[in-house]
């Protein structure tokens, strides 16, 4: 970010301004005046913008450096833009479900074990297609030839290619193409003098054109004609060969060419006659036709029977299951009938309701209902009843204490409405199916009977089913075992209540540090630091709920004195738990409670409770106490600079600053008469201790120099390490004050110089923060203060231009330069 | 003189001038002697008066030249004879046909046009075709705005692969803050292309578009199609009816005296219902009728607009859960001419085109073409 900000500006420098018409600009005193009256409707105090001449506008010094900086930037990694594009929504739960407690290698493991599924891309469906296909030729050649060898005869060899390969066949001499040399597929079929699978493979190659998906934006250029003449020379060659292997994939070509050519009665009829000449083994290919005869039925509005051929694709054929899935077309209840009653056995009709069950949103208890009645043992049940499981964990797992839950109502309309009652529908099926013991894997329904119930929050039931099956688990099943420890662990971590006794912390801080389950199931964490905010904010304890979600650096961002004493008394427990161990441990030997106490100090010290916050400063050991910063906030400083070394030999740390506060404020009003240097220090130290100031770190543990153009009147400010924000200390009104009474006992001219200076720069700082001004103090620019803000330098030019400190200022301080 | 005034308005006639007097005579009361330089001022200022009632009646009674037209929305351009004959009877002169979707393809990861319409009849000779592009979004989002030229090229291609003779081409998109910029150079891109074929380019917009047009921008085309319809959230079940509620729609007309577009107007003849699920919004139903949810078995009618599956059932190629919920949307007569009544001061423009989505054989047989008129003659004026 920082680095589009300095090159926004630098743009700025070079473009913005300087492209500005000479009307807008005035020379004057070494300075370029910007008046952007005419171009802005921002407020009166910021619509001149003075710039140093000598520093800023000379084009040619900037330009280079411009230059040097977007080539440093253009060199920069791509992440850093990549950081800033869009970001996917995503659902924000818990899953603890282990797919690997159902037979992943089962037929439809694939498409039912993730969400959104049955959208593998065209690309994948092509490979999946060309990989059955060519394992289908390597087995009708006795896997002699290896797919790559398969693969470049079959799929990258032209039709030339498998032309010169045919000449090869006929004459000895003629050579094979360069693609097809040392491929000992292509060598086989010509030693082989294979002729009948050449010929096809050239026409198969002919036929490619006329029959590839139209791709994108090119115009189709399908030759209807030239697709009749190929299907009567295919229908030749069908006739013509012997193998029943070949003859079916010429079959498959011609009907393919015809359903293509949109010659639907046509396909039917081709289909008809050649499928019944073909008698070779079952192979995909029977199913890649029947593809084309189930479109061809849909376009003739034959839709059951189409419908059915669906359904067997489906089942049967991976490659081909993604769009019989996709074409599988019911309008009502008659035609369901009609199709079920097409199917010729009970395995078919419960693929019919697999493939209903399927369907986006679908609510598969009834499906599963369906099959388990057909056939009980159908492998499909199992996966069916792990997805749900997985819906209905969206829907009911930690929702009493998920943070997220609103934002994934909003989004994903989860928790669904009926979501209990849909629970109890699964749950009395699950019953059922235990009750009846007709299922394969009845373990693995005894654990869905579990964690349905600790799902529907009878977490009492739910341990007691949980014991009961792990008593009896087999030793074998290891992955269902698996599953029981984790549901268990997920049961324990829902238990936690509002009362957490030292034991059940150190349980959970065990968990945390021992637990394998803990760190496999990435949704643990999460899952148990929502549970553990949502139980220390019922019982009150700010400092856990604090410490779960954010780091120390956070609270140091914007301290809260709730949370700090919270977090104090953990650290001055003598016996801690486990988890209180981990919130305030710092490292291997000490905890945060020197972080704490500062933390207080300062939160003290800004609320005016001096002695208080000196009090507890001295807490802090000696040995924490040397690394605090030493400062001297006590001088004045023409020209602010936070980072400026220290020319001080005087420093003092916190405990000191504050020791030298009450000394002064009682020197200031013990001694009226002398009281104004007094007074004029504690403004010093007031200022310099704010956000401006050399010495901020007396009354703030962190600073980010970014918020100066972000100053406004509520103080806070945006930060990723913390969604509270952070809290700048820019409050002028202590200095003010302090600063107000010098001025107002100053004997000494010089020293009401001073402070009227002094007085006029928290003006400026004021500036910055109304919330009107659009001043960006990036730009080096000076603004024009609107007459509010610039009563002390008004007074300072007329009532104090014959000092010494007058002359010192005007030498030192542009801005003042600028405006007198 | 204000008495005189009524009654030379009222009752009275200007008999003479003579001498530089005009007497007045009224039935009522006795006559008046006007100085007949007073009565021409008189005379002028009621003259003035009837020429400014005239010219600003004029102004807001004059009739509008509305030409009718229909939305053509499906992938098969096959018009049925009852189809047919409405559109001769109407009679309707201009269809606007979806000629294509243009929708993200990741795998290509670029644009890719879908749904491409199929001519399956050339009943469309008569009528004049105009070609409409529905843009997606996501299209836009994620192809860089370098290559958005090339975009605007292969859809005028395939355009003219599709139909050469053209007088008009419609994109629709629902362009966003983040698509603006993209898509107005897409339509500047196609409006410099077809300027020299003098083919005019119209897009779609919506009612937001215009109540916010210094925010949304407005595109740079010929003419505006404003779409008069989808007013509310479709997905939340509260909402009473996503496609035109006008009482929804009254709070989006805004700024139409300040659009510095001239606009057609597109309006809303069909129905759908609203499958919901557990609350959740599953899907949409086309051309769906509170007749085809009459089965009593499956169906259970809440009130006017919901219905609730009261046994699991297949509907119009869909299974329905036992609980599910259907909200039905449709458009009556009534609403359609509150429709015109409200819109027709806003749209400042003389002449444009009305037109009705959509085209096919449900829609029609819910809206008679007398209908359709008398929302026709409303929008005039009458």
């Amino acid at each position: 970010m920082r680095i589009f900000k300095i090159l926004f500006r630098l743009l700025k420098e070079i473009n913005f301004l300087q492209i500005l018409p000479n009307k807008n600009r005035k020379r004057e005193n070494g300075f370029t005046i910007y008046d952007l009256r005419s171009l802005s409707n921002i407020g009166d105090g910021a619509i001149k913008i003075i710039r140093q001449t000598s520093q800023f506008s000379n084009r040619k010094s900037v330009l280079p450096f411009s230059i040097l900086f977007i080539l440093l930037f253009l060199a920069l990694p791509y992440q850093i833009s990549k950081g800033c594009g869009p970001f996917e929504l995503k659902f924000e739960g818990y899953s603890f479900l282990n797919p690997k407690i159902v037979n992943t290698n089962a037929t439809y493991a694939q498409y039912f074990l993730r969400f959104n599924d049955l959208i593998p891309t065209y690309d994948s469906l092509q490979i999946i297609q060309q990989d059955e296909n060519i394992r289908e030729w390597s087995e009708r050649f006795c896997k002699m030839y290896t797919p790559k060898e398969l693969k470049t005869v079959i799929y990258k060899a032209t039709a030339n290619d498998i032309k010169r390969l045919r000449n090869a066949v006929k004459d000895k001499k003629a050579t094979l193409p360069v693609r097809l040399n040392g491929n000992a597929f292509a060598d086989h079929l010509r030693d082989e003098k294979c002729l009948e699978v050449i010929n096809y493979l050239i026409f198969a190659k002919q036929c490619e054109p006329h029959v590839v998906a139209e791709d994108g934006w090119s115009t189709p250029k399908r030759d209807i004609e030239a697709m009749q003449k190929m299907v009567a020379r295919g229908k030749k060659a069908f006739y013509k060969t012997e193998s029943h292997y070949v003859r079916l994939r010429y079959a498959y070509q011609i009907i393919r060419l015809a359903h293509y050519a949109k010659g639907y009665k046509a396909t039917l009829k081709l289909h008809d006659e050649l499928v019944r000449k073909v008698h070779a083994n079952p192979s995909l290919i029977d199913y890649w036709i029947m593809g084309h005869k189930a479109g061809a039925l849909r376009k003739l509005g034959r839709n059951v029977e189409a419908s059915y051929l669906y359904s067997l694709i489906f089942e049967n054929c991976p490659s081909k299951r993604q769009s019989a899935f996709q074409s599988f077309y019911i309008k009502n209840n008659e035609q369901w009938k009609e199709l079920m009653l097409l199917c010729k056995s009970d395995k078919e009709r419960a693929t019919l309701f697999t493939i209903r069950a399927n369907t986006d949103d679908s609510r598969a208890v009834e499906e599963m209902e369906q099959i388990y009645r057909l056939e009980p043992t159908n492998e499909n049940l199992e996966l069916l009843l792990v997805k749900e499981i997985t819906k209905l964990e969206r829907d009911l797992l930690g929702i009493d204490f998920n943070d997220n839950k609103k934002r994934n109502q909003r989004n994903f309309k989860f928790p669904r409405k009926d979501a209990g009652i849909y629970l109890t529908k699964l749950k009395k099926f699950v019953k059922k199916c235990i009750n009846e013991k007709e299922v394969n894997n009845l373990d693995l329904w005894k654990v869905a009977d579990g964690y349905l119930t600790f799902l529907g929050g009878d977490y009492y039931e739910a341990d007691l089913t949980f014991k009961k099956i792990a008593n009896n688990l087999p030793t074998d099943k290891k992955e269902l075992k698996e599953q029981l420890e984790v549901a268990q662990l997920a049961l324990k971590i829902a238990q936690l209540d509002d009362d957490l006794g030292l034991s059940d912390e150190n349980e959970i801080g065990n968990i945390i540090k021992e637990n394998p389950y803990y760190w496999d199931y990435k949704d643990f964490p999460d899952y148990l630091n929502d549970k553990l905010g949502d139980v220390f904010l019922k019982s009150k304890q700010k400092g856990k709920a604090f410490r779960l979600k954010h780091p120390l650096e956070a609270l140091k961002m914007n301290p809260d004195l709730e949370i700090i004493e919270d977090l104090l008394k953990i650290c001055d427990k003598d016996i801690k738990s486990n988890l209180e161990e981990v919130f305030v441990k710092k490292d291997g030997l000490t905890t945060i409670k020197s972080d704490l106490l500062t933390l207080k100090g300062i939160e003290m010290f800004n609320n005016d409770k001096i002695e208080a916050a000196l009090e507890t400063f001295r807490k802090i050991p000696r040995n924490d106490r040397d690394n605090d910063p030493k400062l001297n906030p006590f001088h004045e400083h023409i020209i602010d600079c936070v980072h400026c070394p220290l020319a001080d030999t005087l420093v003092y740390d916190r405990v000191g600053i504050l020791d030298e506060i009450l000394k002064l404020e009682y020197q200031g009003r013990a001694h009226l008469e002398t009281g104004a240097s007094a007074f004029y220090q504690l403004g010093n130290a007031y200022y310099n201790m704010t956000y401006f100031g050399d010495s901020w770190r007396a009354a703030d543990m962190f600073r980010s120099g970014a918020n100066w153009q972000y100053a406004n009147p509520e103080n806070r400010y945006f930060t990723t390490a913390s969604e509270l924000g952070n809290i700048e200390n820019m409050k002028m009104d202590k200095a003010r004050k302090y600063y107000e009474t010098a001025l107002e006992l100053a004997r000494d001219k010089e020293l009401a110089a001073r402070t009227c200076f002094m007085l006029a720069k928290c003006d400026l700082n004021d500036f910055y923060m109304d919330k009107n001004t659009r001043y960006n103090p990036y730009n080096n620019e000076i603004p024009i203060l609107p007459e509010t803000y610039n009563k002390y330098y008004l007074r300072f030019n007329t009532e104090f231009n014959d000092t010494e400190f007058y002359k010192e200022a005007i030498e030192e301080c542009l801005f003042l330069k600028a405006y007198l | 003189m204000k008495m005189n005034i009524e009654y030379r308005t009222r009752n009275a006639d200007a008999k003479e001038c003579r001498s530089g007097r005009i007497i007045v005579n009224h039935r009522y009361s006795k006559n008046f002697l006007i100085p007949c330089s007073l009565f021409d001022i008189r005379y002028s200022f009621c003259l003035f008066i009837v020429c400014i009632l005239f010219l600003t009646s004029s102004c807001t009674s004059k009739e509008k030249t509305i030409t009718p037209a229909f939305y053509h929305w499906q992938t098969n351009f096959s018009l049925t004879p009852s189809e047919k004959d409405y559109l001769q009877e109407f009679p309707i002169q201009k269809l606007y046909v979806k000629f294509f979707d243009v929708d993200w393809n990741a795998a290509a990861n670029q644009p890719f046009p879908m749904a491409e319409v199929i001519f399956d009849s050339t009943d469309w000779k008569n009528v004049e075709i105009i070609p409409t592009i529905f843009i997606t979004n996501r299209s836009l989002k994620n192809y860089p705005l370098e290559k958005i030229n090339d975009l605007g090229k292969n859809i005028l291609e395939k355009i003219f692969y599709l139909k050469k003779e053209i007088s008009e081409i419609q994109i629709d998109c629902d362009w966003s803050e983040t698509t603006k910029e993209k898509y107005f150079q897409l339509l500047n891109f196609i409006k410099k292309e077809i300027a020299q074929k003098e083919i005019q380019l119209s897009a779609t917009i919506r009612l937001h578009q215009i109540k916010y047009f210094e925010r949304t921008g407005v595109p740079p085309v010929d003419r505006g199609m404003l779409m008069f319809y989808n007013v509310d959230d479709v997905k939340d079940p509260a909402t009473k009816n996503s496609i035109l509620d006008l009482e929804i729609a009254k709070q989006y007309i805004y700024n139409f005296e300040k659009y510095p577009l001239n606009l057609d107007v597109a309006l809303p003849i069909f129905s759908w219902g609203v499958l919901f699920r557990g609350g959740k919004m599953i899907k949409l139903m086309a051309h769906l009728q509170a007749e085809d949810m009459a089965d009593t078995n499956f169906f259970l009618q809440k009130d006017k607009t919901h219905f609730q599956i009261k046994k699991s059932t297949y509907l119009n190629g869909r299974y329905l859960y036992e609980d599910d919920v259907i909200r039905l949307e449709t458009i009556s007569q009534n609403t359609l001419v509150q429709t015109a009544k409200l819109l027709q001061p806003q749209i400042s423009n003389s002449e444009l085109t009305l037109s009705f989505y959509h085209l096919d054989t449900t829609t029609i047989k819910n809206h008679p073409y007398e209908n359709l008129q008398d929302i026709i003659q409303a929008f005039k004026g009458d």
